[in-house]
């Protein structure tokens, strides 16, 4: 990605880089002679090197925020000017660390102990670091950047060794001040294998453009070499490695040459490898409608995947985007999957979706956003109005009551953007698995209705669609329960759509908005519960449970779904 | 509830919910006496004399607002010594 501009800009800079590694290099062999031969004058020399470092440091620095400020250059070339930035400084810190090492020389009494151990082999690892430095940064040269990490495991097992030994002759021997002073010098030597670290992951960070651990990097490498895919690290790009709300991170890979693009995964094993299973048998239930996967790896507590890069917009945007027409044709797209898909996997194993018990667990983090949907108890006159808490205290028991008749294999985060559509070849994908399971379907209507309400989006057009879409989607899985004899699929979508409007307020910040969230859910809460207070007081029931059959006149009105 | 003689209500109701609410506030006004409020914070009120009433409707872009606000003033228990007036 080198433009012409790059060339430029980055021109002065380099010239003064190299200039600073190579201080650099001469202060560390300096360094290196005097842990030999403690002489003044080599001792002198290295801490007028260290201030002329300091000042290649500044002189960088300055004409990297320079730089920096030009707003015509490229996102590369803004990625290595930051490359470069970081690692000036952390070859500044090596030169502090080998002005420390010297500083600590005057507190050995004798030079015995510290020759008794041997720091070539750290120099000799460092320096071979330091060589590779320029061209991992200014040619991008993964390679080598990978090679400046590993130096500093390399180091890291060198300063072991040491500790070990130097542990052991301090419970032996007789000349502990020495044996302190010797470690404090091998650990300068060990940080300086850290600063290393930093450095190659600014150099990793050039040319990939994210900014991304070695741990991850190698993840990718490893999954690529394992895969189908017939890719060299070399010749992709990598784009946006985001953190996803579970915490795990997502990347694209793209060819440079053309070709297919792929999406890459890492997160921790059990995540990795129930999102590997889900997707194996949705593949096994329609071929293709999940995304192909080309390569697995673990890698211990991590563990990544490669998979197909799905053409195509997902559904939230087709609704935002498009017009009525398009957005209809999506629809049925949509539609027509899931009854397949829910027909081909019905089971009739009665199942509870627990909506209340859902709601417990995620309590604590709706009320640690939003403390102002804690409300005491009030009145108005002779009508009493229960606080929140003791609602959602009172509805946990109609968890026992409404359940599905049926289960089917549900997605488990049917959010709007996990649909995947590919409206010219009319195909239709699902993303993001890892929570699919045999369950009930209003799980997946209700997470889907509300996906819907909670977009922040209130322009007539959009609102329209998004409105027609939810009410439209609820008709369709009406037509499902009526089908498949499921007689509390109202009263359950309802407790359904409570759960979900009440738990996604923990992810918005407006407070309008998330209230109007929360009193939604609060009215569908209320509206449960009256009815079974007035069936049960009409059937002489008492306290007793409702029957799916006794729900059945529970009706939910479509306003109610949507803002 | 914001400041100390303020009583804020909330929620979203249907249109045979909503009657409880407006029933229970019209219920108050015909006995001259409303209570508002939690246990800790009750806010009493005595609507009498003149009470003023206005009825708002808005319609805006599909949305729709009634109002019906009711404002009267309390009776000063000063006022009733304040001014002697002797008639001969």
């Amino acid at each position: 990605m080198t433009t012409s501009s790059e060339a430029i800009a980055v021109t002065g800079v380099r010239e003064n880089f190299k200039f600073l590694i190579l201080e650099v290099t001469k202060l560390l062999e300096d360094t290196q002679r005097v842990l030999v031969d403690p002489r003044p004058e080599v001792i002198a020399k290295i801490a007028a090197r260290d201030d002329y470092v300091d000042n290649l440091k500044s002189m960088i620095e300055n004409k990297c925020f320079r730089l920096l400020t030009n707003e015509e250059l490229d996102v590369g070339t803004v990625d290595l000017i930051r490359a470069i930035n970081t690692a000036t400084n952390n070859l500044e810190r090596i030169a502090d660390f080998g002005v420390n090492i010297v500083g600590q020389l005057g507190y050995l009494a004798e030079l015995e102990v510290l020759h008794g151990f041997d720091p070539d082999p750290f120099f000799a690892t460092i320096f071979e670091a330091l060589r590779m430095v320029e061209a991992a940064l200014f040619r991008r040269d993964m390679s080598k950047a990978l090679q400046i990490c590993r130096a500093e495991l390399e180091v890291d097992e060198l300063y072991a060794a040491v500790f070990k030994r130097i542990m052991d002759d301090l419970r032996h021997g007789d000349t502990p001040e020495d044996l302190v002073t010797t470690l404090f010098i091998y650990r300068y030597l060990e940080r300086t294998g850290d600063s290393l670290l930093n450095i190659g992951e600014a150099a990793i960070f050039a040319t990939v453009g994210e900014k991304l651990k070695v741990s991850e990097f190698q993840a990718l490498e490893e999954t690529l070499a394992n895969s189908e895919v017939e890719l060299d690290l070399s010749e992709v790009d990598f784009e946006g490695i985001w953190e996803t709300r579970s915490g795990s991170r997502i990347g694209m890979v793209h060819p440079q040459k053309g070709g297919r693009s792929v999406v890459f995964k890492e997160g921790r094993t059990k995540k990795v490898v129930e999102e590997k299973e889900a997707l194996e048998r949705w593949e096994q239930l329609e071929p293709g409608l999940p995304p192909r996967i080309f390569g697995f790896h673990d890698h211990g507590p991590k563990a990544s995947l490669l998979l197909e890069f799905l053409r195509g917009d997902t559904f939230q945007r087709i609704m935002l985007d498009t017009d009525a027409r398009v957005c209809g044709t999506a629809f049925n797209m949509v539609t027509k999957t899931i009854e397949r898909v829910w027909t081909r996997t019905l089971e009739a194993v009665p199942c509870r979706p627990n909506f209340m018990r859902q709601v417990s667990s995620r309590l604590p983090d709706v009320f640690k956003v939003h403390p102002e949907f804690r409300s005491p108890a009030t009145r108005i006159d002779d009508l009493h109005i229960a606080p929140f808490e003791d609602l959602l205290r009172e509805a946990r028991g109609l968890d026992a009551e409404l359940v599905a008749p049926f289960r089917v294999l549900i997605h488990g985060d049917f959010n709007t953007d996990n649909l995947i559509l590919n409206l010219p070849q009319r195909r239709v994908h699902l993303i993001d698995l890892h929570r699919s399971r045999p369950f009930d379907y209003l799980q997946d209507v209700s997470v889907f209705i509300v996906s819907n309400y909670r977009l922040n989006v209130f322009d007539a057009g959009p609102r329209r669609r998004l409105d027609a879409v939810s009410k439209a989607f609820f008709r369709f899985a009406q037509g499902f329960a009526r089908a498949h004899g499921d007689a509390s699929f109202e009263a359950r979508l309802a407790l359904g759509l409570a759960r979900s409007l009440l738990t996604s307020t923990r992810f918005v910040m407006d407070p309008e908005f998330s209230a109007s969230m929360m009193l939604r859910s609060r009215y569908l809460l209320e509206r449960l519960l009256g009815y079974r207070a007035e069936v049960r007081a009409k059937a002489g029931l008492g306290e007793g449970p409702l029957t799916p059959e006794r729900w059945a006149d529970f009706h939910l009105d479509e306003s109610t779904l949507v803002p | 509830m914001a400041a100390d003689d303020d009583f804020r209500h909330e929620s979203v109701q249907d249109r045979e919910s909503i009657v409880k609410y407006l029933r229970a506030v019209t219920a108050g006004i015909e006995k001259g006496h409303i209570e508002l409020g939690a246990a800790d914070h009750l806010l009493s009120l005595e609507p009498e004399g003149m009470l003023e009433l206005q009825v708002r409707a808005k319609r805006k872009g599909g949305k729709v607002k009634l109002a019906i606000k009711v404002g009267w003033r309390e009776r000063d228990e000063a006022d009733a010594d304040a001014l002697t007036i002797k008639v001969d």
